[in-house]
C-alpha cells in the first residue's frame, strides 16, 4: 500500500467501519461491538507505523481529492506532524478501547458506545491528515457531535445538561473559528493551507480562530466544560484528556499557525501569557479539588497550556517540546484517567477524602497512578520531564525568560497536587469499606500505560527524531519568512 | 568502563525486581549485599584501567556521556564501600522496617543512580540520575511506614522544587555560552546580571542536594520516622557527597565566580551552619540530634567552596568524605542502640556504648572524626578551609570558628551519652548490627591516610596547588593548627560547663529550652514557624484557594449562565422555526448561503 492509500485506510477504517458496529450490535449482542471497534482502532494504529519511517526521512507527501470545485478539496497530507499525532492518537485510543471491554462490560448501550468511541477516532484521524480548512473544520465538528454523546453516555438530567455545556461551548468556538476562516478566505481565497503558508493572519481572523481553538482545547477562559465532563465513563474522559479531543485543539494550532499562516510577532508574548494564565490557573484549581476526575480534567486544562507555551514559544525546541508533551500527556494521563476509572469501579466513590490506604488493595493501579503523576509533575526519567523541558528550554531560547520562571513555578504547584492526590488516595489509614483490584484486562491496561511512560523517556530518541524532523519541517518556511528563532 | 557502567545498571536492576522478592524475607534482607558485592566486584575489575570516556547522543543536550578518572575512582570507592556496609546492615535491619521491600528497593536504586551521579560527564543526564536518586529517597522515607509518609511527600516536593530551580538555571547556562559536557566555564562578571542569576539558581539546586538552608527541614524529621539503614546511606553520606562534589563542578568547572557570588554562598554556608546548631545543642532525641549536625557541616562544605582558593574547595571536598564515613557509622550505631532500648530518646540510650564496646569505640573514632581530631581527615579537611577563608575572608573565619566549636560540643553530648557510666543491661546483637558502625569509625579515622594517598585525584577535580601542591598545604604546624587545637578544647569545654548543671549528659544544655536569649527561637522552630516549606505550603493553599474560588469558580458560574441563556432563548425560538413545514426548512438554507456568499464576496 503507498503513502496516500495508507492514510486514507487509516482514516476509512474507523470512520467507516464505525457504522458497522451498531448492525452487529443489533444484529448480535455481547462482547461483539467491543472486539469489533478494538479491531477497528488497532488496525487503523497498526497502518500508522507504516507513516513513521518515511517521515523521519523528512518525506512529505499530499495529494487531493477534488470534492467541490477549486474551493474545497479533500486534501491530505502525511507529514512528521501528522505521522507523530496520527500514531500517538491512535495508540492511547486502541489501549482504551481494550480497558472498554472490561470497564463497559454489561453496560446498556455497548453497541453505541463502540460506535461513537470508534466514529471520534476516525473523526481525529480524518482531521490529523486534513490540510484543507473546511474538511478541517468538518472533522473537527464530527469529534464535538461525538463527544457531546458521549459525555451524556449515562443519560441522567445533569449529564445531559454537562454534555449540552461541552457541546455548546466547543460548537460556539468552532463557529467563531469558522467565521475566522471565512475571513482568512476572503482575504486569501483559498481554504488550502498549503497555499497559506507565510501569509499573515488578520487580527480578527486570529482572535475568531483562536477561539475555537482554546474551546475545544479546553483552555482559560473557555475551560469549564472539561471538568464537568468527567461525569462521562472513564473511558471517555481518558479519551477526551488523553488522545482526542482536547489534542484537537493543539493540532489545530499547529497545523494552522505554525505550518500554514503567519501570526504577527506582537503577538507571541500575549499568546504565551495567555498559556501560562491557563496553565497557573487550572494547577491551582487542581489544588483545590476533592474529585479525582475533577483534579485529572484540572490537570490537563493546566497541562495543555504548557503544551501551548511551547507552540506559542514559536522556537524549533518548544516546538519539539509541545510535539513530544502531546505524546508524554497522552500516556501519563490516559493511564491516570484509567486509575481513576479502576479505583472508581472498587470505591464507588469519586470524592478522595473518602479515600485512603487503596496502596494494599490496588498496588498495580497504586505504582501506575504514580509512574503517571510522576511523569504529568515532570520527574525524569519519565518522559514527561523531557516535554516539561524542551517547552520551557524553548520559552527561554525566545528570550520570554520571565513567563519561563512562570512556567517553572506551575511545575512546582503540578507536583504538589499529584503526589496531594497518590497519598490520599493510596496512603494514609483505609477507609471506607473492602477494596478490590480492578478487572485484569483493565489493571494490564494501565500498567502498559505506565511502562510506556518510563520507556518514552528511556527511548526518547525516537519520538525525539520524528519530533525534530516536524519542526525542521517548519523551520524551512519559518527560515524562508525569515521569522525563525 | 563496562564495568564502571554495572555500577549504575546492577543496583538499578535489582531494585526493579526487588517486589518479586518481597514474600521472601530472607532473600530480600540479602539483596542488598548481594548487590554490593556484585558492584564492589564491579568497581575492583575496573579499578586498574586507565581514564575512560564514553559518549553517546540521546536528545538535545542530554548526551549519554560518563568519564572515569581518579576522581571519579576515589568517590566510586566511597560510594561501594558505604554500599557494602549498608548491605551488611541491611542484613537485620531490614526485616525491623514498616515496608521492607519499599526500603530494599529505595536502597538499590539510590545507590544506582549515585554511581550514575558521579560517573555522567553530562550535567544534564546528572540531573536524571539525580531525581532518579530523589526517587530513592521519597521511597525510603516512606518505607518507614504512615507515620513517614509525609515527611517523605516534604521530602520529594523540597527536592524537586530545588530541581526545578536547577533546570532553569541550566537552560540559562546553554544560553549563555555553558556546555553540558563541561567545556569553557561561564565568567560570570561577564554576564552580571543572567550569569549570576543562572549560577544561584544552580549553586540552590545543588545545595538543596546536600542539605542547604533553607531546603533541609526534611531531614531532622525523616530521622525520626525512617529506618536508620536509610538514614545512614542516604541523607547522611550519599545525599552529601553528591551534593557538594556537584557544587564544587558548578563553582569550579562551571562558573568562573565573583565577589558576589561568593558572598551569596558564604551567606548561604554561615546560615546553614547556625540554623540548626541551637535546636542540636537541646534537641533530645539521638538520631534528630545526628540529623542537625548532618546539616551544619554543609555550611562548612558550601563555605569552603565559597572561597574560591583550592585549599577551601580541596578542604570542602575531604570534609564531605570525612562527614559522610563518620556520620553513616553513627547512624547504624543509633539504629542498632535504638533497635535494642525501643526508643531514640537519649535519655534510654546513656550507656548503652559501654554495653557494646563494638558501637561504642565505632562511636568514638567517628567522634574523634567528627570534632576533626588529628589524624583524621577532618582535620586536614577543616585545616583547608579555615586556610582557604583566610586568603579569601579573614573575618569569616572567627564566624566558621565558632560554629565548629559548637558542633565540638554537640558531638561531645553525644559521646558522653553513649558513654556515660551506668549499670546497663548488655544486649544482644548480631554482628552485621555492630560491624558496619565499627567499621565506619575505623575508616572515619584512617580517612587522613586515605585523602594523603589521593592527593593527586584532589588535584584533578580542584586544579593545580601551587609549589608543593596539596600535601603542602595540610603537612605543617601552623597558626591554624593552634586554631583547630583551640577549637576542641573549647568545644569540649563549653559541654564540660553545660554539663556540670545537670544531672546527666542527656541535660547538658537543656537550660537554652528556658533561657529568655534563646527559648523564643526553640520555641519558634518546634513550632514550625521558621520552616519555609509549612510556611510555603500554607501561602500555595491560600493563594489556590483565592485564584479557585473568586476567579475559576466565577468563570464557571459565568458560562453556566451563558449556556443556560442560551439554551433558555433559543429553545422556544429553535420551537418556532422547527415546525415542520417544508418551505420553512428551504428558507433556513437560502438565507444560510447568501450570508456564506456574503462572507466570501466581502
Amino acid at each position: 500500500m503507498d503513502l496516500q492509500t495508507t492514510a486514507l485506510a487509516i482514516i476509512a477504517v474507523p470512520l467507516l467501519g464505525s457504522f458497522l458496529i451498531p448492525v452487529v450490535g443489533w444484529m448480535r449482542k455481547g462482547k461483539l461491538t467491543g472486539y469489533l471497534a478494538v479491531a477497528l482502532i488497532g488496525a487503523a494504529h497498526l497502518m500508522t507505523w507504516t507513516l513513521l519511517g518515511p517521515a523521519r526521512a523528512g518525506q512529505v507527501t499530499s495529494f487531493k481529492i477534488p470534492f467541490y470545485g477549486d474551493l474545497i478539496n479533500l486534501s491530505l497530507t502525511i507529514d512528521a506532524l501528522a505521522a507523530f499525532m496520527a500514531f500517538t492518537s491512535s495508540l492511547i485510543a486502541t489501549l482504551i478501547a481494550i480497558y472498554s471491554l472490561g470497564y463497559i462490560e454489561h453496560g446498556d448501550h455497548e453497541p453505541e458506545y463502540y460506535f461513537i468511541v470508534t466514529l471520534f477516532l476516525g473523526a481525529m484521524m480524518g482531521l490529523v491528515f486534513s490540510t484543507n480548512i473546511i474538511f478541517l473544520y468538518t472533522f473537527w465538528e464530527i469529534s464535538a457531535l461525538a463527544c457531546w454523546r458521549l459525555i451524556g453516555y449515562f443519560r441522567e438530567p445533569d449529564y445531559i445538561w454537562k454534555a449540552d455545556k461541552a457541546f455548546l461551548v466547543t460548537f460556539g468556538g468552532a463557529v467563531l473559528m469558522l467565521l475566522g476562516f471565512v475571513l482568512v478566505y476572503a482575504q486569501y481565497g483559498t481554504f488550502e493551507i498549503a497555499d497559506l503558508r507565510g501569509k499573515t493572519v488578520s487580527a480578527v481572523a486570529l482572535v475568531l480562530i483562536l477561539a475555537g481553538v482554546f474551546s475545544k482545547s479546553a483552555s482559560v477562559p473557555l475551560h469549564t466544560w472539561l471538568p464537568d465532563a468527567g461525569v462521562a465513563p472513564s473511558t471517555i474522559t481518558s479519551l477526551l484528556h488523553a488522545a482526542i479531543l482536547v489534542k484537537i485543539g493543539l493540532y489545530g494550532f499547529a497545523r494552522l499557525f505554525c505550518n500554514g499562516l503567519s501570526i504577527p510577532p506582537q503577538w507571541h508574548k500575549w499568546l504565551l501569557a495567555v498559556a501560562l494564565g491557563s496553565a497557573f490557573v487550572s494547577a491551582c484549581a487542581a489544588l483545590q479539588e476533592t474529585n479525582i476526575k475533577r483534579l485529572l480534567a484540572f490537570s490537563t486544562v493546566s497541562q495543555i497550556g504548557y503544551t501551548f507555551l511551547g507552540l506559542f514559544a514559536f522556537t524549533a525546541t518548544g516546538y519539539v517540546g509541545a510535539l513530544l508533551y502531546i505524546m508524554a500527556h497522552g500516556l501519563a494521563k490516559g493511564g491516570l484517567f484509567l486509575c481513576a476509572g479502576i479505583i472508581e469501579h472498587g470505591t464507588h466513590t469519586k470524592d478522595m477524602t473518602k479515600m485512603g490506604g487503596l496502596f494494599k488493595k490496588m498496588p498495580v493501579t497504586a505504582v501506575a497512578y504514580l509512574v503517571c503523576a510522576l511523569s504529568i509533575a515532570g520527574i525524569p526519567p519519565m518522559a514527561g520531564f523531557f516535554s516539561k523541558y524542551f517547552v520551557i528550554q524553548g520559552m527561554v531560547n525566545g528570550g520570554y525568560h520571565y513567563l519561563a520562571v512562570g512556567a517553572i513555578l506551575t511545575a512546582v504547584l503540578t507536583l504538589l497536587y499529584m503526589l496531594r492526590s497518590f497519598h490520599t488516595i493510596f496512603l494514609g489509614q483505609p477507609r471506607g469499606e473492602s477494596h478490590h483490584e480492578g478487572a485484569p484486562v483493565m489493571v494490564t491496561v494501565v500498567a502498559i500505560l505506565a511502562v510506556m511512560t518510563v520507556l518514552a523517556g528511556f527511548f526518547l530518541p525516537m519520538p525525539f527524531a520524528l519530533a525534530k524532523v516536524a519542526a525542521a519541517q517548519r523551520t524551512i518556511f519559518y527560515t524562508l519568512a525569515g521569522l525563525w528563532r | 568502563m563496562t564495568a564502571m557502567l554495572l555500577l549504575i545498571v546492577v543496583p538499578i536492576l535489582a531494585a526493579l525486581v526487588t517486589p518479586l522478592a518481597r514474600k521472601n524475607p530472607r532473600a530480600l534482607a540479602a539483596l542488598p549485599l548481594t548487590v554490593a558485592g556484585l558492584s564492589t566486584l564491579g568497581f575492583l575489575l575496573a579499578l586498574g584501567a586507565s581514564p575512560l570516556a564514553l559518549s553517546s547522543p540521546f536528545a538535545g543536550p542530554f548526551t549519554l556521556a560518563f568519564t572515569l578518572d581518579a576522581w571519579r575512582l576515589l568517590l566510586l570507592a566511597f560510594v561501594c564501600f558505604f554500599q557494602l556496609m549498608t548491605g551488611m546492615y541491611a542484613l537485620r535491619s531490614v526485616a525491623g522496617a514498616a515496608r521492607p521491600a519499599l526500603l530494599v528497593g529505595s536502597l538499590l536504586l539510590a545507590f544506582g543512580s549515585a554511581c550514575g551521579v558521579v560517573l555522567t560527564a553530562n550535567v544534564f543526564v546528572l540531573l536524571i540520575f539525580w531525581e532518579m536518586f530523589l526517587l530513592a529517597l521519597y521511597g525510603s522515607i516512606a518505607s518507614g511506614g504512615e507515620q513517614a509518609e509525609r515527611v517523605a511527600l516534604k521530602a520529594l516536593i523540597i527536592g524537586g522544587t530545588s530541581d526545578f530551580l536547577m533546570v532553569m538555571g541550566l537552560m540559562m547556562y546553554l544560553l549563555l555560552g555553558g556546555s553540558p559536557l563541561l567545556g569553557q566555564p561561564v565568567r560570570i562578571a561577564a554576564t552580571p546580571e543572567a550569569g549570576l542569576v543562572a549560577f544561584v539558581l544552580i549553586f540552590l539546586g545543588a545545595g538543596a542536594k546536600a542539605g542547604m538552608f533553607p531546603f533541609h527541614t526534611w531531614i531532622p524529621e525523616a530521622a525520626e520516622v525512617m529506618p536508620a539503614t536509610g538514614f545512614a546511606a542516604l541523607p547522611a553520606s550519599l545525599e552529601k557527597i553528591l551534593g557538594i562534589s556537584f557544587l564544587i563542578t558548578v563553582t569550579n568547572q562551571m562558573f568562573i565566580l565573583d565577589r558576589r557570588a561568593r558572598v551569596i554562598m558564604v551567606i548561604f554556608g554561615l546560615v546553614t551552619m547556625f540554623a540548626v546548631l541551637l535546636p542540636a545543642l537541646v534537641e533530645r532525641n539521638f538520631k534528630k540530634t545526628l540529623a542537625l549536625t548532618a546539616i551544619s557541616p554543609v555550611g562548612f562544605m558550601v563555605a569552603g567552596a565559597a572561597t574560591s582558593h583550592v585549599a577551601g574547595i580541596a578542604g570542602a571536598l575531604m570534609y564531605m568524605l570525612t562527614h559522610a564515613t563518620y556520620k553513616s557509622g553513627m547512624f547504624f550505631a543509633a539504629g542498632a542502640l535504638e533497635a535494642k532500648a525501643g526508643s531514640a530518646r537519649l535519655e534510654d540510650l546513656r550507656g548503652l556504648g559501654r554495653a557494646v564496646p563494638a558501637i561504642g569505640w565505632g562511636f568514638a573514632l567517628a567522634y574523634l572524626a567528627a570534632i576533626s581530631m588529628v589524624p583524621t581527615g577532618g582535620f586536614m579537611a577543616k585545616e583547608l578551609i579555615f586556610e582557604g577563608m583566610l586568603h579569601r575572608a579573614p573575618s569569616v573565619l572567627a564566624l566558621l570558628v565558632v560554629g565548629a566549636i559548637l558542633n565540638v560540643a554537640v558531638m561531645t553530648k553525644l559521646l558522653a551519652v553513649v558513654w556515660e557510666r551506668r549499670p546497663v543491661a548488655r544486649p544482644a546483637l548480631a554482628g552485621c548490627e555492630y560491624v558496619p558502625a565499627l567499621l565506619l569509625g575505623v575508616a572515619a579515622f584512617f580517612t587522613g591516610l586515605v585523602f594523603a594517598a589521593a592527593v593527586p585525584a584532589f588535584e584533578l577535580k580542584v586544579g593545580p596547588a601551587g609549589p608543593g601542591g596539596l600535601t603542602a598545604m595540610f603537612n605543617h604546624v601552623g597558626p591554624l593548627t593552634y586554631v583547630s587545637l583551640l577549637v576542641w578544647i573549647l568545644g569540649i569545654a563549653l559541654y564540660l560547663v553545660a554539663r556540670e548543671r545537670t544531672s546527666s549528659p542527656a541535660e547538658a544544655f537543656s537550660g537554652l529550652r528556658t533561657s529568655p536569649a534563646t527559648a523564643g527561637a526553640l520555641r519558634l522552630a518546634e513550632e514550625k514557624k521558621l520552616d519555609w516549606y509549612e510556611v510555603g505550603v500554607k501561602v500555595v493553599e491560600w493563594l489556590t484557594r483565592v485564584v479557585f474560588r473568586y476567579f475559576e469558580r466565577l468563570i464557571d458560574v459565568v458560562a453556566d449562565a451563558i449556556v443556560a441563556g442560551g439554551k433558555a432563548v433559543s429553545g422556544p425560538a429553535l420551537s418556532a422555526v422547527h415546525n415542520g413545514v417544508y418551505g420553512n426548512y428551504l428558507s433556513w438554507v437560502v438565507v444560510g448561503l447568501i450570508v456564506v456568499l456574503a462572507l466570501v464576496l466581502m
